[in-house]
């Protein structure tokens, strides 16, 4: 089981309902979602699409 | 266009420049004062200063606003005035009161994206003048032995200067680019598929480059650039500093004469105040007035050329021309891609590379180059910039939510898809057509890695991301992956998200997708093709 898997399965068992980490898989890439996860410490993430104007794959991260 | 009616059309552009620029200068201006006002009292107090003790000042956050701001006033009042100039002729059912909204919302966009590149070096310079004068004046005897209040004023007097100055300084170096810019949105909005010339209008008041006055006069269609000094150029205030800096042309775009409107140009009344411009922001236009029959549209719009057919000169010049400077920066040596995408832009881009995510804003393209590499670049490239060409060709615009729209071709192919894989229907239909990949789950990415022997690692699971995202577009994540559910809110992103991807198949080809669903990916490849061809 690769290091990824390992930590969307146990964040995904701490948080049942939220939503999958995966989903911000192309704003943050392989590494990125890793480094997002790891630093979680059991808070669940949210991500913030950026809908001001006109930016295609912009958003934010946030620890809630 | 008549040289009475070129001088005419000048005259109210700098006019209007010259007003438009004043309420930007003063917020520039009073934003210098207050943070200089801010520094002073840090100053006296400490009696030294360095850069620490001026983090909370001149932020990047309150020099980005302003960037905004300038943005949004100067480019509303251009987009008005260009669109009032042409009232009489605006295409039937065509009323500028319905862009406001759209406008406002793009020139701050524009604005944040100028403003992203800017500000670094803006922020760096107003602190280090404040550093130096503080310093500067600090060795003068007569300053040391002055009270408080006595060496306040003379560094306000000091710094007032300086402030004024560099408030005008750069409200006038994005100006002429903002005018121009709002003009470029402006005609395109209200001449909706029409076949239009524009043309060069340099000031000639004896203080113009000589290139600038070769290019007077200059027409070319309105999708091509202009050639100023051997430099590609979609309109003034573009390019690079030796078209820019202190540059006041204007760029004057117009539909074609034909048999109805051979005289068109030379009857428009142009000369419309900043007044009565800046009277139309939030105004309905659309009055009874009776309009001239429509003009000069074209339907179906005309044919592009697809970049396949066009004879292999022509497309490398258009491929060039359009080819952002910042390019050798961002893309690493022994990157394999095809970028023949380049030949359907028509406004030179700017791209820069980052450490941050990679999004298009804009016709400003951000990679972050430390994700991606020779072996991932021309992919990740090929999706930015099809989101800028799906915005610019008008197949999808994003506008800030509820201004988005897509073509009837974007949502009948978005149908058809949906249809094909099922993903209407009910009960275990609903996901049949996912059964072999398992829904893409990450194990079954991984089981499926020894299947693309010829990627790397890093290529492979680059190119499976970009079809678990295709299928989260397509299915609003019901089956795959990519980006958050609330971006695939409204429809317009998703189809956003669809063609970009369309794109990376087509201009960079993608295995894994090739060889899961070879139906899809051939249709999206059609797809891309067909809408250049419209």
């Amino acid at each position: 089981m690769d290091k990824l898997e390992t930590l969307l399965n146990e964040y995904l068992k701490l948080h049942p309902e939220a939503e999958t980490p995966l989903n911000y898989y192309n704003d943050l890439g392989e590494d990125g979602l890793i480094e997002i996860l790891e630093q979680a410490n059991g808070r669940q993430i949210k991500w913030t699409a950026d809908f001001t104007g006109d930016v295609l794959d912009g958003g934010q991260i946030q620890y809630v | 266009m008549l040289k009475a009616v070129k001088d005419t059309w000048q005259n109210a552009f700098e006019r209007t420049l010259d007003n438009a620029e004043r309420a930007s200068v003063r917020d520039f201006t009073n934003y210098y004062k207050t943070e200089t006002d801010k520094a002073i009292g840090i100053m006296l107090q400490k009696n030294s200063i360095n850069e620490q003790d001026l983090l909370g000042v001149f932020t990047l956050d309150g020099f980005s606003k302003r960037y905004e701001a300038l943005y949004e006033s100067i480019g509303l009042t251009f987009a008005n005035w260009y669109a009032k100039n042409f009232d009489k002729y605006i295409t039937k059912g065509v009323s500028p009161s319905q862009f406001q909204e759209p406008w406002r919302a793009a020139f701050r966009s524009l604005g944040l994206s100028v403003g992203a590149q800017r500000v670094t070096l803006v922020q760096g310079t107003a602190k280090k003048t404040l550093i130096k004068v503080f310093r500067q004046l600090s060795n003068d005897p007569m300053f040391q032995t002055e009270g408080e209040v006595v060496k306040s004023r003379m560094l306000k007097q000091k710094f007032n200067k300086y402030n004024t100055y560099q408030a005008k300084r750069l409200v006038r170096t994005e100006a002429t680019y903002a005018a121009n810019a709002a003009t470029y949105r402006s005609a395109q909005d209200i001449f909706p598929g029409a076949d239009m010339t524009k043309e060069w209008i340099t000031a000639m008041d004896g203080r113009e480059r000589d290139w600038h006055g070769a290019a007077n006069g200059q027409k070319v269609d309105f999708n091509k650039p202009f050639i100023v000094m051997g430099e590609s150029v979609m309109y003034p205030g573009l390019g690079s500093a030796a078209n820019v800096i202190n540059c006041r042309c204007s760029m004057a775009p117009y539909p074609k004469p034909n048999a109805n409107t051979t005289t068109l140009i030379d009857q428009i009344g142009i000369g419309v105040s900043v007044g009565q411009a800046e009277s139309l922001i939030g105004r309905n236009v659309d009055s009874a007035k009776p309009k001239p029959s429509k003009i000069v549209v074209k339907p179906p719009q005309p044919k592009q050329p697809v970049a396949g057919e066009v004879a292999d000169n022509t497309l490398k010049a258009k491929k060039e021309a359009m080819r952002p400077d910042g390019w050798n920066d961002v893309v690493p040596s022994g990157t394999k891609l095809n970028d023949d995408y380049l030949a359907l832009l028509e406004t030179k881009p700017n791209l820069i590379g980052t450490s941050a995510r990679s999004y298009q804003s804009s016709n400003l393209i951000n990679i972050d180059i430390r994700r991606y590499n020779s072996e991932t670049m021309g992919r990740v490239l090929s999706h930015e910039f099809g989101h800028l060409i799906h915005q610019t060709k008008g197949w999808c615009v994003l506008s800030g939510g509820r201004w988005s729209k897509s073509i009837d071709e974007v949502h009948n192919f978005y149908k058809s898809q949906r249809n094909k894989i099922g993903i209407n229907k009910r009960g275990a239909e609903k996901f049949k057509y996912f059964k072999d990949i398992d829904n893409f789950r990450i194990t079954h990415r991984d089981s499926i890695r020894s299947q693309f022997p010829n990627l790397t690692d890093k290529q492979f699971n680059e190119s499976y991301a970009a079809v678990a995202d295709y299928f989260g577009a397509l299915t609003k994540n019901a089956v795959g992956w990519g980006h958050s559910n609330s971006y695939y809110i409204s429809v317009e992103w998703r189809h956003a998200e669809m063609l970009a991807h369309s794109f990376e198949n087509k201009y960079q080809g993608n295995a894994v997708f090739k060889k899961l669903f070879p139906e899809i990916y051939d249709d999206t490849i059609k797809w891309i093709e067909e809408l250049i061809a419209l």
